[in-house]
C-alpha cells in the first residue's frame, strides 16, 4: 500500500507571543513545529504501513520547509519525503496549499491512501484534505478518528457531533484524522539522525505547473492580534452581607445576572 | 592402631558404604556441574578473571566487606543476626565434612592420618559449636517465614530449603549422639552436643541393634537430602552462596551512576547499528547476568522501594527476579531471544514508576542494582519510539523548549530581570565571578522556586560570595538521561559544556540536586571537569563562617533529598547548617531517606498508583511533631506543598527549602 501523508511546518502556539505594544505576534522569537494534527496522520500511516506493508511518503509544502523537521517524520518510520520550499507560499491559504500538495502527490504518483490532519495547529482552517480530494478526483471522509483494514478498502469512523459515523469505503481515498486517533511516537534523537539516510526530494514550485491562479490566495489575512482582556479591578469593601449585596448589584448593573 | 583420639569414618555403617555412597553421589553431582556450568557459561569465566586482575585489591576488598563480613546484610540487624551464624556455620561444616573427605580418600592411601590428636579435638569442639550456629540461623529463617515477614517471598521452594538445611543439621547431631551411644569413646565429650545428646540416649529402651538401625537410615537420609539440595542449588536461589560474593567483586558502589553507550560528539552523525539499553536477553552485559544470579530474592530493596509503596505495579525485586527467570529460560532453550515488552517479562509502566531514587541499590544486601536495569530497559522502550503521551510530552518539551515543563523561555527573563534588580550580572557582563549560580528549570518557572533563587542570590550578595548567572540556561539534560533518552541528554549536556568553556566557569552552584548531580559526576565523561556544591554546602560554608545565620525556633524535621544524600552522600551539611535550629529526624533519614515521588522524569508524567509518596513521607514528617519540614530540591518542596494541600495539613505544617531558614 502506497500511503502519502501530508504534513505542515507550523508556528508553535506555544511559542508565539504578543508584542505587548502592538499585540501582533512576535513570529521572529517563536518556534516551528510539524502540526500536531499531522503528526497523528502520521502515526497512523505508520501503524498500517507496520501492519499490511508498504511505503509511507511525506508530502510537505511550505515557505521555509526546514529539513530537520522533515527528518522527525521520516524518523518516525516514512520512508521517503518530498518536499516543495518556496518563499511564495508565504501567504497562501488552503485553496494553494491545496493545489500544491495534489499536484505533488500526483507527481509521486500512484497514492492508494492520502493521510492529512483534519486541520492545522496554527491557521485551524479545515481545508486542505478535502480539497485535495477535489483536486484529485478522489472521495473523502474528515474527522476520521479510527480506521480498520476490512476485506475490501477500509472501515473508518468519524467523530461527528451528534455521535459517530461508521463508513466503509473504497480506496483510494483522502482522510483527514483527529487527535484522538492515536498517540504519535516520538523518535529519539538516534533515530533522527539515522534518517538522514532517508531521502528527502527537493520538488521546484514550477515543476508542479500551477498557473496563476491556483498560487493565489482566496483569502487574506489583514492582521494577527492576541486577544488583550482588560480586569477591571474593582474592590468591594465591607462586611460579608453587605459586600455580597454590592457584588450583586454589579454583577446585575453588568448585565451578567438577571434577579 | 592408632592411639590417642581419632576421627573414624564411616563406623557403625556396612563395609563398603563408602563405595556405594559415592555411586550414588555421581548423578546428584553430576546435576550440579552442570547447573553451575549453564550459569557459569552465561558469565564467561575468562571475563571474571580479566575483571579481577584488572583491580584485584579493590575486587578483594569489595569482597571482604560486604561477603564476609556482611556490610550490607547486616544493616538490618534482624537479617544479619540470622544469616552470618547461617553463613559460617554452613561453611564450617562444609569445610568439615570436606576434610573428612581428605582424610577418608586421600590420605589413607598413603597411611596418612589428618584427623586425629589434638587437631582432631579441636576439629569436633568446632564442628559441635558452629552446628549449633548453624542451626540457630536455619531456625531464625524459618521463624521469620512463619511470622510472616512481610518482604519474604512465598515460595514452596524456600521452605523446602530451609527444611533440608534443618534436617541436615539436626540429623547431624543425632548421628553424633547416636554413634557415641553405641560406640562411646574417651574423647567423646570434646563432641559436646552430641555427647550430652548420647547421655539422654542411654534413658531409652534401645539396644545396639535398634541403635545402629537408626544410626544407618539417618545416614542416609542425612547424606541423600545433602546431596539433593546441592544438586539442586544452581537452579535455586540458593544459587546466591556462589554468585552474590563474585557480584560483590565486580559490582559498582555509586549509586547512581550510569553506564554512557556512546559519545554523541564522537557518533558518525547517521549511525544507524546502534543498540541501546536492554529488550532481550542478549543485550545483557556478562556482568550484568552475573547480577541478576546473585539476586537471592531476600526483598530488601522492594521495602524501600518508593514506588511500591505508592502502590504503582513496580517492585524492585520483581524486575531482577523476572529478568534473571527470563536468563534462564533462554539459556536452557525453553524460550527464544524475545522481547522483554512484548514477551510480558516486562511492562512498560513498571518501568515508568521509578523514581530514579537509588533506595533499591544502597538497600541490596548483595550489591545488584535494579535501578540500572530499570533504566537499561527505558533506554530500549525509547530506541523503539515511545507513543506514552505524557511521556512524549515531557521530551518533547526538552528538546523543544530547552525545559521539561514546556513553559517558553520568556518566563526565565522575568526571573533574570528580578535577579538583576537585586544587582546580580550574567556571565556574559563579569568575569570575576567565583560561582556560577545555575538556577535549573524550576527556579525560572515555579514561584515558589523562583522565591529559593532570589532568597540565594540575596544571601549570597550578603556574604560576599562573587557569582554570577547564565544569560540563558538550558536543561541540563538530567531528566532526559534519566528518561532512557540518552542522545536528547548528550546534546543538551554538549551543548552546556562548550557555553561553561567559552565563558570560564569552573565552579558551579545550584540549589537543585539533580543538576548538581549530573554537572558534578556526569558532565565529566563528556569533557568538563566542574567543582560544583550545592546550596546546602555553600550555606553549611556561610554558616561556619558566620556570614549567615539561621532564624531559630518552631520544631523542625529535614528530607534529605535522594540525589543529595544516596547518590552523593552528601548528609552532614545540610545538618550543619541548621544547628542551633531545634531539630528532629525522621525515621528514614540521611542515605535511607524515602523519596518524595519527583524523581526520574516521574514530576511530569504519571503512572497508575494506588496514593502518593509525598503523601506517606509528609505522614512521618508530621508524626515527629515538627512544625516545619526543611527540603534541599526544589522538586521536594512543590511535591510536600502538593501533599500539604490536598491533606489539609497546611496549617500544621510549613514546607520550607533550607535557604529560607536564613535570613
Ligand atoms: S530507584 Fe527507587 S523507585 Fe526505582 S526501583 Fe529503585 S527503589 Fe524503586
Ligand atoms: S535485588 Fe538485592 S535487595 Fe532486591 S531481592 Fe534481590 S538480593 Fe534482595
Amino acid at each position: 500500500m502506497e500511503i502519502h501523508v501530508l504534513v505542515k511546518q507550523t508556528y508553535d502556539p506555544n511559542t508565539l507571543e504578543p508584542n505587548p505594544k502592538t499585540l501582533e505576534p512576535i513570529y521572529e522569537r517563536a518556534q516551528t513545529k510539524l502540526s500536531d494534527f499531522d503528526l497523528n496522520a502520521l502515526e497512523e500511516g505508520i501503524r498500517m504501513k507496520e501492519n499490511f506493508k508498504g511505503r509511507v511518503v511525506v508530502i510537505s509544502a511550505g515557505p521555509d520547509v526546514k529539513p530537520l523537521l522533515i527528518r522527525e517524520a521520516l524518523a518516525m518510520g516514512a520512508d521517503e519525503a518530498y518536499v516543495v520550499s518556496d518563499k511564495r507560499l508565504e501567504h497562501a491559504d488552503g485553496w494553494v496549499y491545496a493545489n500544491v500538495l495534489a499536484s505533488l502527490s500526483r507527481t509521486v504518483g500512484n497514492a492508494d491512501l492520502i493521510l492529512c490532519g483534519e486541520c492545522s495547529v496554527d491557521e485551524g482552517g479545515y481545508q486542505v484534505g478535502p480539497r485535495v480530494a477535489e483536486k484529485l478526483g478522489l472521495p473523502s471522509v474528515t474527522h476520521v478518528i479510527r480506521i480498520h483494514a476490512e476485506q475490501e478498502g477500509l472501515r473508518v469512523e468519524r467523530d461527528l457531533e451528534e455521535g459517530r459515523e461508521v463508513l466503509d469505503v473504497k480506496l483510494p481515498i483522502v482522510l483527514t484524522v483527529g487527535l484522538e486517533i492515536n498517540t504519535p511516537r516520538l523518535p529519539s534523537l538516534l533515530m533522527i539522525r539515522a534518517a538522514s539516510k532517508k531521502p528527502i526530494n527537493s520538488v521546484p514550485l514550477e515543476s508542479l505547473g500551477l498557473d496563476e491562479n491556483e498560487l493565489r490566495p482566496r483569502v487574506v489575512c489583514a492582521s494577527v492580534r492576541a486577544l488583550k482582556v482588560e480586569r477591571k479591578r474593582v474592590v468591594i469593601s465591607g462586611s460579608l452581607d453587605e459586600a455580597a449585596e454590592k457584588l450583586l448589584s454589579e454583577l446585575v448593573r453588568e448585565g451578567l445576572v438577571r434577579i | 592402631m592408632l592411639s590417642g583420639p581419632f576421627r573414624e569414618n564411616f563406623v557403625l555403617m556396612p563395609e563398603g558404604t563408602d563405595l556405594l555412597m559415592y555411586t550414588v553421589l555421581v548423578p546428584f553431582a553430576a546435576v550440579f556441574i552442570y547447573g553451575v556450568y549453564l550459569r557459569f557459561r552465561g558469565y564467561g569465566v575468562s571475563n571474571l578473571l580479566r575483571d579481577f586482575v584488572a583491580a584485584p585489591r579493590s575486587r578483594i576488598t569489595s569482597l571482604l566487606r560486604y561477603a564476609w563480613l556482611q556490610r550490607k546484610v547486616t544493616l538490618d540487624r534482624a537479617s544479619g543476626l540470622m544469616h552470618i551464624p547461617l553463613m559460617y556455620g554452613a561453611l564450617v561444616l562444609f569445610i568439615g565434612t570436606a576434610l573428612v573427605f581428605i582424610d577418608h580418600d586421600i590420605l589413607s592411601f598413603f597411611n596418612e592420618k589428618l584427623l586425629r590428636g589434638p587437631f582432631y579435638l579441636i576439629y569436633e569442639v568446632t564442628l559441635d559449636l558452629f552446628g549449633l550456629l548453624f542451626i540457630i540461623g536455619v531456625s531464625l529463617a524459618i521463624l521469620r517465614r512463619v511470622r510472616g515477614l512481610k518482604r519474604l517471598r512465598e515460595k514452596n521452594e524456600y521452605y523446602a530449603y530451609l527444611g533440608g538445611l534443618l534436617f541436615i543439621g539436626v540429623s547431624g547431631y543425632l548421628l553424633e549422639a547416636l554413634r557415641l551411644h553405641v560406640r562411646p569413646v574417651e574423647w567423646g565429650g570434646y563432641s559436646f552436643v552430641g555427647w550430652t545428646v548420647a547421655g539422654y540416649l542411654d534413658y531409652l529402651p534401645m539396644g545396639p541393634e535398634l541403635a545402629t538401625g537408626i544410626y544407618q537410615v539417618t545416614w542416609w537420609a542425612h547424606a541423600l537430602i545433602t546431596f539433593g539440595l546441592v544438586a539442586y542449588l544452581p537452579y535455586s536461589n540458593m544459587l546466591h552462596v556462589f554468585i552474590s560474593p563474585l557480584n560483590t567483586m565486580i559490582s559498582q558502589i555509586r549509586v547512581s551512576s550510569m553506564t554512557t553507550p556512546f559519545n554523541l560528539a564522537e557518533l558518525p552523525p547517521d549511525a544507524t547499528e546502534l543498540r541501546m539499553g536492554i529488550r532481550t536477553v542478549s543485550d545483557l552485559s556478562w556482568r550484568q547476568r552475573l547480577s541478576l544470579d546473585a539476586c537471592t530474592d531476600c526483598g530488601r530493596c522492594d521495602v524501600q522501594c518508593p514506588a511500591l509503596a505508592a502502590g504503582t505495579n513496580l517492585s524492585p525485586r520483581m524486575v531482577v527476579q523476572k529478568l534473571k527467570s527470563a536468563v534462564w529460560n533462554y539459556d536452557v532453550g525453553r524460550t527464544e531471544n524475545v522481547d522483554f515488552f512484548e514477551s510480558g517479562v516486562l511492562t512498560e509502566e513498571e518501568i515508568w514508576a521509578c523514581t530514579t531514587c537509588g533506595a533499591c541499590v544502597e538497600a541490596c544486601p548483595v550489591l545488584i542494582r535494579p535501578l540500572e536495569f530499570i533504566i537499561e530497559s527505558r533506554r530500549s522502550i525509547v530506541m523503539g519510539g515511545i507513543t506514552d503521551q505524557k511521556i512524549t510530552a515531557t521530551l518533547t518539551n526538552i528538546s523543544r523548549y530547552q525545559n521539561p515543563h514546556g513553559y517558553p523561555q520568556s518566563q526565565r527573563e522575568a526571573l533574570v530581570r528580578e535577579l538583576r534588580e537585586l544587582g546580580v550580572r550574567t556571565v556574559e557582563e563579569v568575569d570575576d565571578f567565583e560561582y556560577l549560580y545555575w538556577l535549573g528549570c524550576m527556579s525560572s518557572f515555579d514561584p515558589k522556586a523562583k522565591e529559593i533563587a532570589l532568597r540565594m542570590a540575596r544571601l549570597m550578595i550578603k556574604a560576599g560570595v562573587k557569582f554570577a548567572i547564565m544569560p540563558v540556561e538550558s536543561c541540563t539534560g538530567d531528566p532526559a538521561r534519566r528518561m532512557g533518552e540518552e542522545g536528547r541528554y548528550q546534546e543538551l549536556a554538549l551543548s552546556n559544556i562548550e557555553t561553561f568553556k567559552r565563558y570560564g566557569v569552573r565552579k558551579v552552584v545550584t540549589h537543585c540536586p539533580h543538576c548538581f548531580n549530573v554537572i558534578k559526576n556526569e558532565y565529566a565523561e563528556l569533557g568538563i571537569e566542574l567543582e560544583v556544591v550545592h546550596h546546602s554546602e555553600l550555606l553549611a560554608e556561610l554558616r561556619s563562617q558566620g556570614k549567615i545565620k539561621p532564624i531559630e525556633g518552631k520544631l523542625t524535621t529535614f528530607h534529605d533529598s535522594c540525589y543529595m544524600s544516596r547518590v552523593n552522600g552528601v548528609t552532614e551539611e545540610p545538618r550543619r547548617a541548621l544547628e542551633g535550629v531545634r531539630l528532629v529526624e525522621m525515621r528514614r533519614n540521611r542515605t535511607n531517606s524515602f523519596c518524595c515521588g519527583a524523581g526520574g522524569g516521574n514530576y511530569w508524567y504519571e503512572v497508575r498508583r494506588r496514593r502518593r509518596e509525598s503523601h506517606e513521607r509528609l505522614e512521618e514528617g508530621l508524626s515527629t511533631g515538627a512544625e516545619v519540614m526543611i527540603v534541599e530540591c526544589p522538586f521536594c518542596l512543590a511535591m510536600f506543598e502538593d501533599a500539604a494541600r490536598s491533606m489539609g495539613v497546611e496549617g500544621k505544617i510549613e514546607i520550607k527549602d533550607l535557604s529560607e531558614v536564613f535570613e
